[in-house]
């Protein structure tokens, strides 16, 4: 048997099966089906991703579900039918399908493509069900801002909220802010004693009242979300319903926060900030987007208010890839793609921000995200957002505390009678302190 | 009651039999939709809650663990779920039923544009949930909502419904109302029904207004009224979009009703097992009341002679 | 004026103005509804509350349409209501026909657990309906919206077209039968010509059911081409939770099928309830 056969029956018997079995994409053409959630301009950053993507990837077609709403509900039935898409968004939730099998531990896969160094990736960004079990790292993060009307700012005579974290507010400089900039309807501030606080034409500062709003507040002032040895419920602790108490107090006793029911009346915050219901607004940074739309309105960046030392987090969902795909070499590919900042830069312009350490220390990435001046990127952006947080971040209560969707379900319903004023934080997060501790099992990192 | 003129050649047998397999194969898509659909699911679901099982669709035989961690109390929402449900049911089914019988009521005498009235008071029910949780999330807002704003009108200082959990239940409640037109419509059509001897007869023995209605109305009308009990209290426990969009079950789970509790259960938290075991309950909380219903009509439902079905 | 007619007319005086309270508090709610849909949002905000849009903006209509696409979820509502209200029509007429006019085994208990099934949450077969269609390919599809309205059409619509069947004279197909006429014949040349209203009113029933059913294609339906209008106005929300007048449009939008169909049946609508409240 001459070489040249032998080579040719060893390409036959060896290379074709394998070279099916690698690149079955290079033949065949692949369909994936890509659940994901988000109105508007995300929707549409996706949609462009993907089509890049299947430019890229010409064998590979992508079947978009966009869900907007009831997302889980709708992937829960999708998976109860066998029709679980291949790769998707996901919430807190998918530790649970992480746990029941569903989902592949992205430690494992990931060697398969190489195009996003895990190195890169920030240490709390992992989704992960057990110290060596992940759902992957974040799609791209989101962070708290600060964001506010510079004219309103102007009119009151209010100097603009400082960009540099070690300039920032104490938590009594931002409370006086927000009352020189809290108006009834009949022009009085916040500050005058004849100010009526049941009718309020605009209000100093809004701000979430879900954890990503106040959780900042409970890290600066020392707290954190369960003591320090996992064992228990931490945020019944002293310095954590202090900061929870004074975000109350905003509301309750200084009238300048709206209570629950006049949130729920306000439009969206860019809105509430452009037409000037809000002069302030501390809320997730996927809002930079929205205020990238709006015309004609001058809006500003600024650093968080602090207790003791400055602390701040980023947070952000993932995309899992379900098991029960027939491709998962292509829908790796795809998530990689997705989570690449370079394939849905628009999207970094203003809705996300990277969640690759790279992209907040070399100059040439930061250019491509975070140059200032541009629509979704304000004069003082790299300071008060960019920097700020990625010098001061914390892991996310989501990411390190296991169990925290069941425990935040306890959370915030007790936390509604804090803001509403019958109870205070400490009464609030007592009461629930047995129930948390039944489901408390420690941190993950 | 025999049929009078029957085939001359078939026998009585025969015919019987024929008529056997004719109602059979008549009600056939209603026993077969009886099996597939309600008793099938019902035994499924039965076992189901003696399981584990998750959205991964693997499940292991628990036993009771499900119910026993509902009624431990080591499920954080059964009992609250449960309590207020029942609020809501004690507060919204009185309040529905006395509106409607006395609309009805008010529609019975003689007035002008009856049927006008009817299909405004009617209009209401047709609204999809999806809208009518809409709808009044708007109306009940503190601020810029129509009711807070008539109060004020009229210096009164509005309340803050749905926003406050001293409020919510009586707030969904009052909003229960609105949809009360099927209610008075029946109630209409029964107070038709009795019979003008029977208040004439009333007024000859010298009886007033509150005697013709204490002595014929109510009377006559018990059966009306045992068969909106029953359909709205069966309802009433089953209350889930209003929790579902407009309040998602707060402030602090003070609208967590059972049907959202359940859902979430299910769907959010992808206990199916557990889900199931939950509805159970439900069920039978349902069955006994309704029994309960039943037993107590002897006592106050009335049926006319001749006539004596059962409502139901 | 004698005593007796002054407390009369005190008496009708209270009876009007409890009949216009009522009709008011039912429109007031649907008359704000169909204002804010015209407003803009500074104009929702106005207080003292306008009650009289100006000027009135169409376009928070255009917006309705052009986000959610509400013409492919009217057709797809509109499929999914014909299959349902047919198969309800039809099958309900014909279990009905069996449970009033002939005499078989097992036809008081059927009808027994007929009636103690009305009784049952939809909570409790949910999930394993949901679990079974699921394993049998059927998720993502209208077949288990449409299906189980082919078997029966549900305990109330039988109840309720049995209720008019025993109006009608037993003497009419006994003497068809004396002629001859088989058990289809009577079913389809006399009652169902008789019952033509009861039909429409089980017909009707079906349609506002099929038309409003949220949590149904809640569960069964996820992908967003095969939505109905109820997801549809839900999506909405979600996309717009803040934008007041938008969702008011939007709900109009969802309303408006069910009003019109509303206003076409409802006489047959109230004479149908009339009659299973009453009797039986």
């Amino acid at each position: 048997m001459s070489k040249r056969i032998f080579a040719l029956l060893i390409a036959l018997f060896v290379l074709v099966p394998a070279g099916f079995a690698l690149t079955a994409s290079a033949e065949e053409s692949v369909n994936l089906r890509f659940a994901y959630w988000g109105s508007g301009a995300e929707k549409e950053g996706v949609d462009v991703a993907i089509t890049e993507f299947e430019k890229a990837n010409p064998n590979i077609k992508v079947e978009r579900l966009h869900i907007p709403d009831d997302f889980v509900t709708k992937l829960n039935a999708m998976i109860a039918a066998n029709e679980a898409p291949d790769v998707c968004y996901s919430g807190p939730w998918k530790i649970q399908l992480g746990k029941d099998g569903l989902i592949y531990n992205y430690y494992e896969i990931a060697e398969l493509d190489p195009s996003i160094s895990a190195d890169d990736v920030a240490d709390y960004c992992w989704w992960k069900w057990s110290e060596t079990e992940s759902a992957g790292p974040y799609q791209a993060s989101v962070c708290p801002s600060l964001m506010y009307n510079v004219d309103l700012f102007n009119e009151a005579g209010v100097e603009l909220p400082p960009t540099k974290a070690e300039d920032a507010w104490t938590w009594d400089e931002f409370v006086e802010v927000a009352q020189r900039l809290t108006f009834d309807r009949s022009g009085r501030n916040a500050l005058d004693p004849a100010f009526d606080p049941e009718d309020i034409q605009q209000y100093g500062i809004q701000m979430s009242t879900g954890w990503n709003g106040w959780y900042p507040f409970v890290l600066s002032n020392g707290g954190k979300y369960l003591t320090e040895d996992g064992t228990a419920f931490g945020l019944n602790s002293p310095e954590a319903t202090e900061a929870l108490q004074k975000v109350a107090d905003l509301i309750n006793v200084y009238h300048v926060h709206p209570t629950p029911a006049a949130s729920s009346t306000l439009p969206g915050t860019a809105t509430a900030l452009q037409t000037r219901r809000v002069a302030i607004s501390i809320q997730g940074s996927w809002t930079h987007a929205d205020l990238a739309l709006t015309e004609d309105f001058n809006w500003g960046v600024g650093v968080l208010p602090i207790h003791k030392e400055y602390k701040s987090f980023f947070h952000g969902g993932s995309l899992v890839i379900f098991k029960s795909t027939k491709s998962l070499e292509s829908a790796l590919k795809l998530h990689n793609w997705i989570i690449n900042p370079a394939n849905v830069i628009e999207l970094h312009k203003g809705l996300w921000v990277p969640q690759l350490n790279s992209w907040y220390t070399d100059p040439e990435k930061i250019a491509l995200w975070a140059e200032e001046g541009t629509p979704g990127r304000p004069i003082g952006f790299q300071d008060a957002v960019m920097k700020s947080t990625f010098e001061h971040a914390e892991p996310s209560p989501e990411n390190c505390v296991v169990n925290f969707a069941e425990i935040d379900a306890l959370v915030w319903p007790a936390l509604d009678n804090v803001w509403n004023g019958s109870m205070t934080a400490q009464e609030a997060m007592d009461s629930i302190a047995d129930p948390v501790n039944a489901l408390v099992a420690g941190w993950i990192y | 009651m025999m049929v009078a003129g029957m085939r001359p050649r078939a026998g009585k047998a025969a015919y019987a039999a024929r008529e056997n397999l004719a109602g059979w194969l008549f009600a056939l898509p209603a026993a077969l939709g009886f099996l597939l659909f309600t008793l099938g699911p019902m035994i499924a679901s039965l076992f189901y809650g003696f399981t584990d099982l998750t959205i991964s669709g693997k499940w292991n035989l628990i036993g009771l663990e499900n119910y026993a961690r509902m009624f431990s109390g080591r499920d954080n929402y059964f009992y609250k779920a449960l309590w207020v449900t029942t609020q809501y049911v004690l507060m919204s089914v009185p309040m529905k039923i006395v509106y409607a019988f006395l609309l009805a009521m008010a529609l019975n005498q003689p007035v002008r544009g009856k049927s006008v009235f009817r299909t405004i008071f009617y209009l209401p029910t047709i609204v999809p949930t999806v809208a009518i949780s809409m709808i009044w999330l708007w109306l009940l807002n503190p601020d810029f909502g129509l009711i807070n704003q008539m109060l004020r009108s009229v210096g009164i200082k509005g309340l803050k419904w749905i926003y406050d959990k001293r409020s919510v239940i009586p707030s969904l409640s009052l909003m229960s109302m609105w949809t009360t037109g099927g209610i008075t419509v029946v109630f209409l059509a029964g107070l038709q029904d009795v019979p003008k001897h029977l208040y004439e007869a009333t007024s000859l023995d010298g009886g007033g207004a509150w005697a013709r209605f204490r002595h014929v109305t109510l009377p006559m009308m018990s059966p009306t009224i045992f068969f909106n009990l029953c359909t709205t209290l069966i309802g009433s426990f089953q209350v889930f979009s209003e929790a579902y969009i407009m309040t998602n079950g707060g402030p602090d789970n003070a609208s967590l009703f059972y049907v959202f509790y359940l859902y979430r259960e299910a769907f959010s938290f992808t206990r199916m097992g557990s889900a199931c075991a939950i509805a159970w309950v439900l069920f039978i909380i349902i069955m006994a009341v309704t029994m309960l219903v039943f037993k107590t009509s002897d006592r106050w439902v009335f049926y006319q002679a001749g006539e004596g079905g059962k409502a139901l | 004026m004698t005593v007796g007619k002054l407390r009369k007319n005190t008496w009708m005086v209270f009876v009007y103005t409890l009949l216009l309270a009522g009709a008011a508090a039912s429109l007031a709610p649907l008359y704000w509804l169909v204002r804010s849909s015209f407003m803009s949002l500074s104009q929702i905000f106005i207080l003292p509350p306008k009650w009289i849009p100006s000027p009135f903006r169409w376009s928070n209509y255009a917006k309705a349409f052009s986000v959610v696409p509400f013409g492919r979820y009217y057709l797809n509502t509109a499929l999914i209501v014909a299959g349902v209200v047919s198969g309800t029509v039809i099958t309900s007429s014909l279990s009905a026909y069996a449970f009033a006019r002939l005499r078989w085994r097992g036809r008081n208990a059927l009808f027994a657990c007929l009636i103690a099934s009305m009784m049952l949450p939809f909570a409790v077969t949910m999930i394993p309906l949901f679990v079974g269609w699921s394993r049998l390919g059927f998720a993502n599809t209208y077949v288990p919206l449409i299906l189980p309205a082919w078997f029966g059409g549900g305990a109330y619509n039988i109840f309720l077209l049995r209720q008019f069947y025993m109006t009608i004279p037993r003497e009419l197909d006994e003497s068809a039968f004396v002629d001859g006429a088989g058990y289809v014949t009577i079913y389809r040349s006399i009652l169902l010509p008789l019952t033509r209203p009861a039909l429409i009113v089980v017909g009707m029933f079906a349609f506002m059911g099929c038309w409003n059913d949220f949590l149904g294609p809640l569960i069964y339906l996820s992908s967003s081409s095969l939505y109905t209008v109820s997801l549809g106005l839900r999506m909405f929300q979600g996309m717009y939770n803040a934008e007041w007048n938008l969702m008011m449009a939007a709900s109009v939008v969802a309303l408006l099928p069910v009003i019109v169909v509303f206003f076409i049946g409802q006489r047959y609508i109230i004479e149908g309830i009339t009659l299973t409240g009453i009797k039986g």
